[in-house]
């Protein structure tokens, strides 16, 4: 029996083919879990997905931006599964302009679902986590929290950055607050991905344009990100705390 | 006279602490400045003094609530009226409430994100069609230690608005470089004054200072002057950088 059996996780934004990846993985150590995606079309799509793959999933619709959807999400889960081990922040969005034309509802719109959806979510877990003295948060942030935008040609990114820089000193001191209660919280910084879904918010070029930094001749795809993640989850990385764990093919070095 | 002729507004610079030094700091460097704050009277009063030392024409107050796009747009507008341009912003206002990430507010949430996060926002969108204009700019953001090690006290939203300050620098600097302007941060450690005595528990400070290498606090000038490097035209390779100033208390 793996040592992830019978623990409960929670996936936001687990439409997205990261956020699927890693819903396999856990499924595969018999993990049950919750997908929390803003979109209910898509979300059910990816529910029976990972349904077929014989776990055993609750899926609920919910914008993490939204704190009331996010209390119901938690106690939905917590109805279902009785408890929550794994909770995995990964629902984000962004929407490119110039700084210059940036408006204040479009930089709304990124920092509250890149930032205060993490923080919503967190907020609600944190306490069943102190309780049960058990926990693993990890939270997907972006390399352009540290570097800015990705390369010189993709840029507009100015909130999507700030927001994801946030999240890491975010996590970083949330994992002090944690960690005497036996919950670590860690980051996946990702960068210089390629996977369908990007090709929706960004041209080709801005993907592409990373590919020169990336050291390891390939860009990142989605099990890469996961293999991260299920690596932090288990109880090998027990000492880590507060990281922020690069996956970014060397495309970019702190 | 590193600032001759050039145009700074300074935020929150008012206070007690690194903002007020750093308004000075830039005058003495021969910097006109703009005295701005959310308090009233202590902006006419920092004015004021700042006035008696530099010369009447060489200083302004505006009372300025960062969180306020109104009072942001009016203040970068009459600055641009009495001085004709803006060349240095220090977005130096900010807010931090302590609670442990569970217990946050919603309501306590926004006013620690926004004063930092969408207060630079603001000012930043203020001035930026300025600075492109003449070709010439520095925006300097008042990060944190915070922004790289957390503590137990209850500092998450504090410490996330300032890291988000680490991607916001990085990510302007690529699109307004070109333009002369350079967007970076300043993150302090522990920079004593009598306001924070307000937030932190008492002693704690200072305690936590006695541990870095020099055996103390640092001192608002000493921000001040890395402030005013910063702001001068020495700087100018120095881009989407976040410089620690912090004796030693964490280095990384």
């Amino acid at each position: 029996m793996s040592e992830e059996q019978n623990k409960v996780a929670i996936i936001t934004g687990a439409s997205s083919e990261v956020s699927q990846e890693i819903a396999k993985e856990l499924a595969k150590k018999g993990v049950k879990i919750t997908l929390a995606d803003k979109n209910k079309e898509k979300l059910e799509a990816a529910a029976s997905k990972i349904k077929s793959a014989g776990a055993d999933v609750l899926s609920v619709e919910c914008d993490v931006k939204n704190a009331n959807q996010v209390k119901k999400m938690i106690s939905q889960t917590i109805e279902k599964f009785g408890k929550i081990d794994y909770l995995i922040n990964n629902q984000w969005v962004n929407k490119p302009s110039s700084f210059v034309d940036m408006t204040e509802e479009i930089w709304d719109e990124v920092v509250d679902t890149n930032l205060r959806g993490p923080f919503n979510c967190c907020r609600e877990v944190v306490p069943l986590m102190k309780k049960q003295k058990f926990g693993r948060i990890i939270n997907v942030a972006s390399v352009t929290g540290y570097s800015g935008s990705m390369s010189n040609t993709a840029t507009n990114d100015v909130h999507f950055s700030t927001s994801h820089g946030a999240l890491l000193g975010f996590t970083r001191c949330m994992s002090s607050e944690v960690g005497r209660s036996k919950i670590t919280a860690n980051v996946v910084v990702l960068g210089f991905m390629d996977y369908p879904s990007l090709h929706e918010i960004y041209e080709p070029k801005v993907i592409k344009s990373g590919k020169a930094l990336v050291t390891v001749g390939k860009m990142g795809a989605p099990e890469d990100a996961a293999a991260a993640v299920m690596f932090l989850l288990s109880d090998e990385a027990r000492f880590i705390n507060g990281e922020t764990m690069l996956v970014c093919g060397g495309g970019y070095m702190r | 006279m590193r600032l001759k002729e050039r145009v700074a507004i300074v935020t929150a610079a008012a206070g007690a602490g690194i903002g007020k030094a750093t308004a000075i700091k830039l005058a003495e460097e021969g910097s006109k400045v703009v005295v701005s704050d959310s308090h009233e009277r202590r902006t006419k009063e920092t004015a004021d003094e700042l006035k008696s030392k530099f010369g009447e024409a060489n200083v302004i107050g505006i009372k300025c609530d960062v969180t306020n796009k109104n009072e942001v747009d009016s203040m970068a507008k009459q600055v641009l009226d009495k001085f004709g341009r803006i060349d240095i912003l220090i977005n130096n206002a900010g807010r931090e409430i302590l609670d442990p990430v569970e217990k946050i507010k919603d309501k306590d949430w926004d006013i620690v994100i926004d004063c930092n996060l969408k207060g630079m926002f603001y000012c930043t969108k203020a001035v930026v069609p300025a600075m492109i204009e003449q070709k010439y700019g520095r925006i300097i953001n008042l990060a944190s230690i915070a922004v790289w090690i957390g503590s137990p006290i209850g500092e998450t939203s504090y410490s996330a608005a300032k890291a988000g300050m680490v991607g916001f620098a990085n990510s302007l600097s690529r699109e307004l470089g070109q333009f002369g302007i350079t967007v970076n941060n300043v993150a302090p450690g522990i920079i004593p004054n009598p306001f924070l005595d307000k937030i932190y528990p008492p002693g704690m400070l200072n305690a936590a200072a006695k541990t870095s290498p020099v055996k103390r606090g640092g001192k608002p000038e000493e921000v001040a002057n890395l402030i005013a490097f910063l702001a001068s035209e020495e700087a100018s390779y120095i881009v989407g950088e976040t410089i620690d100033i912090n004796g030693g208390l964490y280095m990384r």
